[in-house]
């Protein structure tokens, strides 16, 4: 049966699903300084400043994704934020979705505003991360797995993305230099990035010989344990003038889910909820992947970057990894990816993530990117995943 | 009007596949009468078509290396066993996640074979409640 969804949108006319009114994220990386929720509000406070006639009672609902409680020890992360940034009574809601709870959030605010019950809503991702050991955040991002079988047979989130890679590389012939161009443009991207979390270019020969983590991935395969928060505000496409000269508007949308265990899957190297997030996406839009200008992916894992450029349309299947190779991805190539550095290098807050990249996307088209800034944007894909890819959403904004 | 409920039959839920595991020393699933799809562990309703008609099917001795990584960093439940191999096998159609012990990883690839063994693990600490509850069960590579 032909999907509802499918059927509503589709007809080649943008639709203005929501307007991105301001954004916000706060400088990634060791924050020891702040608690989460104070992260939170040095990205609101940033996403306020570049408002107008927007009064915090205006904020209809927040939404906050956050990924575990084991880090602060604390649920009600709705409640906590609201409270925080001055904005009670207005409803509020902490979403999971492992790394995908940023985005999930910002989804959830959209659809608020599509449905006509709120006019503004506060999208907010937060992880507060390095008060932990490697080994207990390395616990924590375990129980994304499926627990009976995968859990207990050792598998840590390293292990699972591993798995995928060994795959990819035995069937269609990647290695692991190609991995090592996704960690060393990401680098080199997030250098002219201020509020990345790691500014050091990195060489091919340094991300091979780095201590292995799970075979085949390396430490420099893996995005590092960051604090960060981000935010969006949202608003009502047609009274988003009333805010900002500068809305941009959210004009496609979709959101798969995809086995717990990574085991159950016919394919273990084929992310399926993000090609079908993103097929959603582009119907919705009425585009076709090569419209996109660039786009912010989810690089939990260097592999993980080769499977969304195929995964989105950017490449056949099975060659992701070749697009790596003539660095088609860095900007300037054909489709930047990850201009911001990505969560490998401008690091992987994993509640935050999703938003972190709504913030690039936001950026970029508004030409505020500074020195990665992409060259002629029109369309823009931003990718968040949770658990081993069992969750997946795509946004496509435009100006 | 009466309402009616049933509980999950108990003959294919997540404790009766570690109930086997431990009395019996094999690995236990569901076979759908209704679509054929195999599960393992089994569950109360069939992933694909959500019919009740299962069967209890036996996991094959012998499987295939889907996928491997040897683990060097680890949670604290599972560090004293650093680095250990891990991987997915396909056993006739089924697959499972599960550690390959007693092998050098420079011997597995992928499409190797490998078989089950079930004996009781140590037991693992960990993630969650289920904690006395791991799979006591791993993988060798056959003929070694």
């Amino acid at each position: 049966m032909e999907k509802k969804k499918d059927r509503k949108f589709g007809l080649g006319k943008l639709r203005k699903l929501a307007a991105v009114v301001a954004s916000g994220m706060s400088k990634i990386g060791r924050r020891p300084e702040l608690t989460g929720r104070e992260l939170v509000l040095e990205a609101f406070m940033e996403a306020l400043d570049f408002t107008r006639n927007l009064e915090r009672k205006d904020i209809g609902a927040i939404y906050v994704g956050s990924q575990s409680e084991t880090y602060e020890h604390q649920i009600m992360y709705g409640s906590l934020v609201a409270d925080w940034l001055g904005l009670l009574p207005s409803g509020s809601l902490r979403v999971e979705g492992c790394a995908a709870a940023g985005a999930l959030a910002f989804r959830q605010a959209v659809i608020d505003i599509m449905s006509g019950l709120h006019d503004v809503v506060l999208a907010c991702g937060v992880e507060k991360m390095s008060l932990r050991t490697t080994a207990e955040v390395t616990d924590a991002l375990m129980s994304a797995s499926e627990s009976t079988l995968e859990q207990y047979s050792g598998l840590t989130f390293p292990a699972i993305y591993a798995l995928m890679a060994t795959s990819h590389m035995a069937r269609y012939g990647s290695t692991e230099q190609d991995m090592a161009q996704i960690a060393i443009k990401n680098h080199e991207n997030a250098l002219m990035n201020p509020k990345a979390h790691i500014k050091k270019p990195i060489s091919e020969s340094e991300v091979l010989s780095s201590r292995v983590v799970a075979s085949p991935l390396k430490l420099y395969d893996c995005s590092p344990i960051s604090d960060g928060a981000a935010v969006a505000i949202l608003a009502n496409p047609e009274i988003a003038k009333h805010f900002t000269d500068s809305p941009t508007f959210v004009v496609g949308m979709g959101h798969e889910t995809d086995t717990i265990g990574l085991y159950e899957r016919e394919d273990v190297a084929w992310p399926a909820a993000v090609f079908g997030a993103c097929n959603e996406a582009y119907k919705m839009a009425g585009i076709e992947p090569t419209e996109i200008s660039f786009a912010e992916v989810h690089d939990c894992f260097t592999i993980n970057e080769i499977l969304a450029y195929e995964a989105c349309g950017f490449v056949e299947r099975g060659r992701g990894h070749l697009l790596a190779r003539q660095g088609e991805t860095k900007i300037g190539g054909k489709i930047p990816v990850n201009p911001s550095g990505g969560l490998k290098a401008r690091g992987h807050p994993v509640g935050a993530t999703g938003l972190c990249q709504i913030y690039e996307l936001h950026l970029q088209l508004l030409g505020e990117a500074g020195g990665r800034q992409v060259e002629n944007t029109k369309f823009a894909l931003a990718v968040n995943e949770g658990g081993s890819n069992a969750v997946a959403t795509a946004h496509i904004l435009s100006k | 009007m009466q309402r009616h409920t049933s509980s999950p039959n108990e003959n294919f839920t997540i404790q009766s596949f570690f109930d086997a595991l431990r009395n019996q020393g094999i690995l236990i699933g569901a076979l759908c009468n209704r679509c054929g799809w195999k599960m393992v562990p089994p569950r109360p309703a069939c992933m694909k078509c959500f019919s009740t008609e299962l069967q209890r099917l036996q996991l094959p001795k012998s499987g295939k290396v889907i996928s491997f990584s040897e683990v060097h960093v680890s949670s604290d439940a599972f560090s004293r066993y650093v680095p250990y191999i891990v991987a997915i096998a396909d056993f006739d159609g089924i697959r499972i996640p599960g550690m390959i012990k007693n092998a050098n990883v420079k011997k597995v690839r992928v499409g190797a074979l490998v078989e089950v063994r079930t004996k009781a693990l140590s037991k693992i600490s960990g993630a969650d409640g289920l904690s006395q509850e791991g799979p006591e069960y791993w993988f060798e590579l056959a003929g070694e």
